[in-house]
Order: structure tokens, then C-alpha cells, then sequence
């Protein structure tokens, strides 16, 4: 948990040196300076190149990638800063594409920012409703109620037939954007890479920009102390169960966008991809893939999961969810801080202690007196 | 007259669909109670041992009944009754000793997170093995034949699963009531730092609950497939009821798992009749408000 004892402390600096203090500045440039900053810089340059190399397939993969990387860290904004397992986060990621699904099909609204905009609406409503009810519980019991509500949704979608064309979904068809319909102009593989693709890279930049600020905001240091002990974050003043629930809100209505997006990037929306508890788990999986102790593991997880399954489903299909399951449980159980969690770690321990050192608390099970290895998700008892 | 004799019919026949689909989700949701309240395991995956069940159980019938002459109408009796349960469990202790044991003292969520990965991995060899492929063996059904209720006729068959369901009932209950083992069982869920130190065998109990409950729910998977057809993903629907099941019910009481699958069989059959796109809905909405208003379930605690 180093790198995350390192990630509190920087943050507490730049909040408690609130006096000009030479030596808050200097952590400040430091932080400027980070690999960090500089992937995400290098992140944003390949980014922004990326479709003028002409490879739609490319394109397509990096969007999908922003887009779940979106879902990601808006999903960790409960797992790994309040502490809350949902397994209902797929009713916001297919509940804004049904929002979009639905006005496409039985009102005139073409536009973007109209679909877009009702849509969010409608997935903060709904998270707010769901968030409302399940934060009365912790643990597995939140777990447990988002779970039922969100099935209720997806059976109410998926058997409704008439109205929501049931298993088989609806069609959305490409939105006009400030009054332009690109894909008609441009014709749809121009509208795909440029219009669309830069629509979600600049979204993701958006999200991630302003969620690090707010994440690192009093009400960032608010959800981790709710995290880490309850009962203290309650002595002390802060009103847990309302701040579990603004996080929900949050959380849900990131997820959301990450839906909306989606649903314009495949261009149909049906009950089993968009609504099911299994994708709930996905996006728990790629959260935990990535380490939910950390603000940017969640995408870097989004990342490796797309790319696998890309590979996979070429490669070998009938493996997919073979692998998947597998990599879930080992992840879970032998490297709970994940892909970036654990490279983190890694990087910071043999800096300061030497490889072997690091190797034995990377992996705790070799010393066993540190008891159990889950990363401090749910603080409740 | 007749009309209400036809009436009457319908609700008998109504009636006795509701237990038959009660039967299998009990037999599902009751190890998955028990997995919970006595070996601390919030078990995703348990549903995945039906499926297993169901696939392997449609594969014997069908070998069963190319056996000579009298085997080939008692054989796939057999399949389901004793050859698939036990091969179930055997394969549910192997898991137990590789991939469930590092999970034990796990927190609740991460045990939920864990055991999706061994839903989707069995999911994966499902469909590695068996592919898209829908298997079926409806013998047991033919064998059985129909009997008649007034004007219409009814499978031997599925009044012979609601019977068996009944013995495998009031077997638990027996056994927690009035034998020593059961009375052991439950002290260990209580306490079992003390149940160790009066020189009990904590760990052989622990398998032996874990062998009934994988068990039991391999004989789901076999009584089911007869009516139905063994798919890949169909755990994957079952386990959100059997969930819905026990928390209405209460975690880890075999009470609240009888009255549970009850409630979710009769609201899946007369629902359709009322609501037919939103029967099961109700079944969410009950899980929800019971979790709300008392989160341990109707019957909750862990007396049985």
C-alpha cells in the first residue's frame, strides 16, 4: 500500500501547505514532472494522431478503450475511494443508451447535445434513486441491492418487447452534431474516425482532468476517510451516508457517460450487452485489473481488458470468457492492487529498498504474518 | 359445471408448475444459504454447479437409455438421482481444495468479485466443451408418461421432482434437528473456535456441508434438464435467483430458503398470468425491500 500512502501524502502537502511554503512549490513541480503527467501527455499526443493513420480498426479499439476507461474510473469513484462494491453499474451504462435508444426512436431529437444531455438526466435521476436506497447498507448488502435493482431494470427493458424491441435492442443511427449530420456528409467511416473518435477522446481528457481535481478535492479526502474508518469520518462531523451517496451519484453518472458514448460507438443498444449484472462485473474486473487504489488503474485496466479481449475473440473466441474468469480470480485474490497498483509498488519499493525487499511486500503471501492481502476496500465491519 | 371443473384444473395444474419450479430453485438456493452460513462463502459461482449438473446429467440420460433392455428405464433414474449429484460433488471438493480455500477469509466483496472470475472460467469450459450446442434428455419424461388431471394431463415426471424435493427437505431438516452432526453444524456456524477446542473435527465438516450443498445443486441441474434443455449461460440467470432466494429468505436458514424458492415459484407462474412481462420483477422488488427493512432476511440469523 505504499504507493498509495505516497499518493495521500503529496495530496496532503499541497492541501495543508496552504502558506506559500518553499517546500510545498517544489512537491508541486515534482508532481508536474511525474511519469505520471508524462504519460498522460504522451497519452494525449497518440491520442490525437492516432486516426490520421487511416487504420478505422485502430480507431475504433482506442475509442472503445477511452470509453471504458471513462466506466472505470467513474466506477472507482465508489470501489476504490468510498469503498462500495455495486453490482448494479450497468443499469447507468445501458440506462443512458436506452435514454438515447428511445428518443431516437419515438421523437424527432437528432441532435447530440439534446440525446446526450437528456440522457445524463435521466442516468443522474437514476443514480441518485438507486444511490438513495443502497448507501442505507455497506459491504456485500450494497453489493446486493444494486444488483436487484438494477435486474429490475434490465427485465423491464429486455420484456418489454413492444416498446423497447426486447433482446434484439434498438438501433441508434449517427447523431447530427450543432445541426450537421456528419455521418451523411462525410459519409460513415470519416464521421467514425474524426467526428466520433475525437467526441470521445476529448470527453475522456474532460473526465479525467476534472474527476483528478475533484478526486483530489476536500470531498476526495472526505470519500477516503469514509473508506478507511466509518465510524471516525462520522465522530468527526462528516455525514457518511450522504457523501456515500453523492459519491454514487458521481459514480453513476460517469458510468453513464461512458454508456452514451458506447451506445454511439456500436450504434445499437440490446438489454444482454448494454444492461445485464454480468457487465456490472466486467466493470468491476477492470477496475480491480487495473487497482482500484489508485486514481489512474481503472483505465490502464480498461486498456489491457479491451486489448485482450480484442485479441482473444481473434484469436481463440471460444477462450474468452475462459481467460477472462481466470485472470479475474487470480487478480482478485493474489494481486488485489492491480496491474497499476502493483507496478507502482514495484517502482517506488525498489527505489528506496532494493529488488528483494520489494518483492516480499509486493507480495505479501510470502511472508504471511501480514494477514490478509485485500487492499482497504469497504471499511465497514 | 364444466367451466368450473376447467377452472379448477387450471389452478391445480397452475399450482403444481409453481412447486415443480420452487423444487429446483430450492435445491439450488438452499447450498448456497448453507455455503454462506456455514463455510463464510459468498459463493457467485454456485449456480455454475447446476449448469455443470445439467450438462453432464442430459449427456448420461442419453447414454442411459441406450443401456439393455430393463437398465435402460431405471438408468437414467439413477443419472439424476445418485450419478450426477455425487460426480457433482466430487468435482465441488476438488474445487474446494484448489481455488474456493484462499477465499474463506476473504472480505464478503472480494469473495462476490472472485467467485464471478470462477463463474465466467466455468462458463468458458462449458462452452469450450459443449460449444453453442443445447443438450437435452427428456427420457425420464417418457418414461414417466402423464397422468390425468380431469380433462388434462400432466407429467408423472415433474410430480416426481416436487417429491423428491419434499424428501430432500424434510431430510435437511432431520438431519439439523435431531441428529449430532447436524446440531455440530450449526454450533460451528455459531462458534467454531469452541466447537474445535471440544475436539471436533471443524475442517471435515466443513466438506461435508460443502459436498451436500454442490451436491444438491448438480441435482437441480439433473431433475431440470429433463423439462428444459442444458445451454451454456444458464447459471448465469439462475444464480441472481437463488440469490434473490436466499436474501429474502435469510442468509444461511433453510427455513428462508423453502419459503423463498415458494415465493419465487408462485410469483414466476401466477405473475406471467397478471403481469407476463414483469413477473420476475416482483422477485427484485421483494429482495430489495427485504434487504432494506431487514437486511439478514424473513428468517434471518442462523438457526434452521
Amino acid at each position: 500500500m505504499s504507493d498509495d500512502e505516497q499518493f495521500n501524502n503529496s495530496q496532503q502537502n499541497s492541501l495543508t501547505g496552504t502558506g506559500i511554503s518553499e517546500f510545498a512549490t517544489k512537491e508541486r513541480v515534482h508532481n508536474l514532472l511525474n511519469w505520471r503527467v508524462l504519460g498522460f501527455i504522451g497519452l494525449v499526443i497518440v491520442g490525437a494522431i492516432l486516426p490520421y493513420l487511416q487504420f478505422r480498426f485502430l480507431t475504433f479499439l482506442a475509442a472503445e478503450i477511452f470509453i471504458f476507461a471513462i466506466v472505470g474510473l467513474g466506477y472507482n469513484v465508489l470501489l476504490g475511494y468510498t469503498g462500495l462494491l455495486s453490482f448494479g453499474h450497468a443499469a447507468f451504462f445501458g440506462g443512458a443508451g436506452y435514454t438515447i435508444g428511445l428518443l431516437l426512436e419515438y421523437t424527432q431529437i437528432q441532435s447530440f447535445v439534446l440525446l446526450a444531455g437528456s440522457a445524463l438526466v435521466i442516468v443522474f435521476l437514476l443514480s441518485a434513486i438507486m444511490g438513495f436506497v443502497s448507501v442505507r447498507h455497506t459491504g456485500v448488502y450494497y453489493a446486493l441491492l444494486m444488483l436487484a435493482l438494477a435486474q429490475i431494470l434490465y427485465l423491464m427493458v429486455s420484456k418489454n418487447y413492444n416498446l423497447t424491441g426486447g433482446t434484439d435492442g434498438l438501433r441508434i443511427s449517427a447523431p447530427t452534431i450543432l445541426g450537421v449530420n456528419y455521418a451523411e456528409q462525410l459519409g460513415y467511416n470519416l464521421y467514425l474516425q474524426f467526428i466520433l473518435y475525437f467526441i470521445i477522446f476529448v470527453t475522456f481528457i474532460t473526465v479525467v482532468v476534472l474527476l483528478y481535481q475533484f478526486m483530489n478535492s476536500p470531498f476526495g479526502l472526505t470519500l477516503r476517510t469514509i473508506r478507511e474508518n466509518p465510524e471516525r469520518a462520522e465522530a468527526i462531523g462528516i455525514p457518511v451516508k450522504r457523501y456515500r451517496w453523492y459519491a454514487s451519484i458521481l459514480s453513476g453518472v460517469i458510468v453513464g457517460i461512458g454508456g452514451l458514448l458506447y451506445a454511439f460507438l456500436i450504434g445499437r443498444v440490446t438489454p444482454g450487452s448494454t444492461l445485464y449484472w454480468t457487465l456490472s462485473g466486467e466493470i468491476a474486473f477492470m477496475t480491480i485489473l487495473g487497482g482500484p487504489t489508485t486514481f489512474f488503474g481503472p483505465a490502464v485496466g480498461a486498456g489491457v481488458f479491451i486489448v485482450l479481449r480484442t485479441i482473444i475473440l481473434d484469436v481463440a473466441p471460444e477462450m474468452w470468457l475462459l481467460v477472462l474468469g481466470t485472470v479475474l480470480y487470480f487478480v482478485v485474490v493474489f494481486f488485489p492492487s492491480g496491474i497499476y497498483g502493483g507496478l507502482r509498488a514495484v517502482l517506488s519499493g525498489i527505489r528506496e529498498n532494493g529488488v528483494r525487499e520489494t518483492l516480499r511486500t509486493v507480495w505479501p503471501r510470502q511472508t504471511s504474518d501480514t494477514g490478509s492481502t485485500t487492499p482497504t476496500q469497504g471499511g465497514e465491519q | 359445471m364444466v367451466n368450473i371443473d376447467a377452472v379448477l384444473i387450471d389452478q391445480v395444474v397452475r399450482f403444481l408448475n409453481s412447486l415443480y419450479y420452487a423444487s429446483i430453485i430450492f435445491l439450488l438456493a438452499v447450498g448456497l444459504s448453507f455455503v454462506y452460513g456455514y463455510l463464510n462463502l459468498l459463493n457467485l459461482a454456485h449456480a455454475s454447479f447446476l449448469s455443470l449438473g445439467a450438462f453432464i446429467g442430459a449427456e448420461l440420460i442419453i447414454v442411459a437409455t441406450q443401456l439393455p433392455s430393463a437398465l435402460s428405464t431405471i438408468g437414467p433414474f439413477l443419472v439424476i438421482l445418485l450419478v450426477v449429484p455425487i460426480l457433482i460433488a466430487v468435482i465441488g471438493v476438488v474445487f474446494e481444495y484448489s481455488i474456493f480455500r484462499p477465499l474463506y477469509d476473504m472480505e464478503e466483496t472480494f469473495q462476490l468479485l472472485a467467485t464471478f472470475g470462477i463463474v465466467l472460467m466455468l462458463e468458458g469450459i462449458l462452452e469450450l466443451i459443449w460449444g453453442g450446442e443445447t443438450v437435452s434428455g427428456t427420457a425420464p419424461n417418457t418414461i414417466l408418461g402423464t397422468v390425468s388431471i380431469g380433462t388434462r394431463t400432466f407429467p408423472v415426471y415433474v410430480l416426481g421432482v416436487i417429491l423428491v424435493t419434499a424428501g430432500v427437505a424434510v431430510g435437511l431438516y432431520y438431519f439439523f434437528e435431531r441428529t449430532r452432526l447436524g446440531r455440530i453444524t450449526i454450533a460451528m456456524a455459531e462458534d467454531p473456535d469452541i466447537v474445535r477446542t471440544c475436539g471436533i473435527d471443524v475442517r471435515s465438516i466443513h466438506l461435508l456441508i460443502l459436498l451436500l450443498s454442490v451436491g444438491l445443486a448438480g441435482l437441480a441441474g439433473a431433475l431440470w434438464v429433463p423439462n428444459a434443455s442444458a445451454t451454456v449461460g444458464i447459471s448465469l440467470n439462475f444464480i441472481i435467483l437463488a440469490f434473490a432466494v436466499v436474501v429474502i429468505g435469510g442468509l444461511g436458514s433453510l427455513k428462508g430458503a423453502i419459503v423463498g424458492s415458494l415465493f419465487v415459484g408462485f410469483v414466476r407462474t401466477y405473475g406471467l398470468i397478471f403481469f407476463p412481462s414483469l413477473s420476475l420483477v416482483f422477485v427484485f422488488l421483494l429482495m430489495a425491500v427485504v434487504v432494506l427493512i431487514k437486511p439478514t432476511g424473513i428468517y434471518g440469523g442462523l438457526e434452521t
